[in-house]
């Protein structure tokens, strides 16, 4: 995160997808609420770290996508989300 | 027993016959559980036919990949007709990589929609063009691509949730527990509206849409809002059409022959008074005559743009001087334009018509797409109607929406 300077709008909107995530994590159970959290926090960091800044194309499929998964979350009847590992 | 003579008899029965009628027979006939003959050669008797397919890719798991237009060749004499059999031939022998959503192959699911060579279409409906140049294989234009030719369909759902496509009524049904009865021809009105898929291709072709995907609600949605009730609506002025107008501090536009008018009755109204006056006096037998003359001299010496005769209604829109009415100060094309968008208030067309007659919110589903971006984007582009893969006709639906905003 560019720390201190003007954010630009793509900064922001990542920022305000993991503020999302969290503030629904908030709603759930104590015990989903730390998964979710460490989940989403762990898929933010990897991201932040291997995904050129420079790649808007793929950053604006990777907000998309979690657009829509934070709106499945913010669903009453979703209790939680988990993932899942494939080793190759 | 008899069975073991019968089968005894057999081979001997056999041998009477003639060696050539019991060659035919043995040739014609082969043993069930012998091996059943070959299958006729697999070599095709056309020669190979091959065909070029462009297919946009794009992988999201390798995201420094820019989106691309592939390259594959099919052997068409060994394909079927329709795009979707290459697109999964290619899937199958040489790309297993390549992503599409098909389903029915049948063109009644609407998954297979994708641009081909330009126009949007239904993969399993659109048959491969003959012609050796190649095809290219696109998604659907101005939508988000997920992968490959996989693109994002949630806010075209969201835009067809939003007209709630189900039948509302305030009152009970006339018959508890039976269903709400439709005479035929009421039946008939739904027609061209029922078959529709929710394929998207009319939406995505339609350049409105592009420009406005969130606001502009689409053919396709616009065309089961159609589908579901219409009743006459009262007309609601639109402020916008006249404010910018009206700002400008006179009642035209800034039409040059507008501001010539309106410079002429600004001086018909100075010299009104003085005008009246001085053809008063010219008038008057009474008086002398050289007065008179005076009086006329000094008519004469008025300006030419003081003279009421000079004046001449004019559209306030188009700065039209034929054909405009005084009661609402336009020419007969603007009026026209505008009743028929309902801006204007009080007028209606005579004629209104119910579309599915057991619903019976017609006036609050009009009333919810009435405002200027969900259904007036639509200018009538026509992209939709040449795009539907079912033959339907989403402009003539949104053109009966409109005319029916109208109504009361």
């Amino acid at each position: 995160m560019a720390s201190r300077q003007k954010l630009s709008g793509i900064q922001k909107q990542v920022l305000a997808l993991y503020r999302g995530f969290l503030r629904t994590a908030r709603l759930k159970a104590p015990e989903e609420r730390r998964r979710i959290e460490s989940v989403v926090s762990a898929e933010f960091r990897d991201n932040a770290r291997n995904v050129d800044r420079r790649n808007f194309v793929y950053i604006e499929y990777l907000l998309r996508r979690g657009k829509r998964q934070l709106e499945q979350l913010k669903n009453p009847d979703i209790t939680g989300l988990a993932t899942l590992e494939v080793k190759k | 027993m008899a069975a073991a003579a019968l089968l005894r008899r057999s081979p001997a029965a056999r041998a009477l016959l003639s060696p050539a009628l019991s060659a035919r027979l043995v040739a014609s006939k082969p043993h069930s559980s012998a091996l059943a003959p070959p299958p006729p050669s697999s070599k095709p008797a056309a020669p190979a036919n091959m065909k070029t397919f462009s297919i946009y890719r794009w992988d999201p798991d390798s995201p420094s990949t820019k989106p691309h237009l592939k390259d594959y060749q099919v052997d068409l004499s060994d394909c079927g007709p329709m795009v979707l059999d290459a697109l999964l031939k290619i899937k199958n022998e040489q790309d297993p990589s390549l992503t599409f959503r098909r389903s029915c192959r049948e063109g009644i699911c609407g998954s297979c929609a994708m641009n081909i060579d330009g126009d949007n279409g239904l993969a399993c409906l659109t048959k491969i063009s003959g012609a050796s140049s190649a095809s290219t294989v696109s998604p659907l234009p101005h939508m988000f691509v997920i992968k490959d030719l996989v693109v994002d369909m949630t806010n075209f759902y969201s835009q067809y949730k939003s007209v709630e496509p189900w039948l509302k009524r305030k009152d009970p049904p006339p018959q508890e527990g039976k269903e709400i009865l439709q005479s035929k021809a009421d039946r008939a009105k739904l027609d061209g509206m029922y078959e529709c898929i929710l394929c998207a291709c009319c939406s995505t072709s339609c350049p409105s849409y592009w420009w406005n995907p969130e606001e502009y609600l689409g053919p396709a949605a616009l065309l089961h809002a159609n589908r579901l009730p219409l009743w006459g609506t009262l007309i609601k002025p639109k402020p916008n059409m006249f404010m910018h107008l009206q700002a400008r501090g006179y009642r035209g536009v800034a039409d040059k022959r507008n501001l010539l008018d309106h410079k002429r009755r600004l001086l018909a109204e100075k010299y009104e008074l003085r005008g009246k006056l001085y053809k008063a006096v010219c008038r008057d037998p009474d008086l002398p005559l050289d007065m008179r003359e005076k009086f006329r001299y000094k008519l004469s010496k008025l300006p030419r743009n003081s003279s009421m005769t000079r004046l001449r209604n004019r559209c306030i829109f188009t700065g039209r001087s034929r054909a405009v009415y005084k009661k609402f100060r336009m020419s007969r094309i603007m009026f026209r334009t505008l009743a028929n968008k309902g801006e204007l208030t009080g007028v209606k067309k005579a004629s209104w018509w119910i579309q599915d007659s057991r619903d019976q919110f017609t006036k609050e589903r009009l009333d919810a797409i009435n405002d200027e971006f969900k259904l007036y984007r639509c200018h009538t582009i026509k992209n939709c109607t040449h795009a539907c893969p079912k033959g339907l006709n989403p402009a003539k639906q949104i053109d009966t929406i409109k005319k029916l905003q109208i109504d009361a």
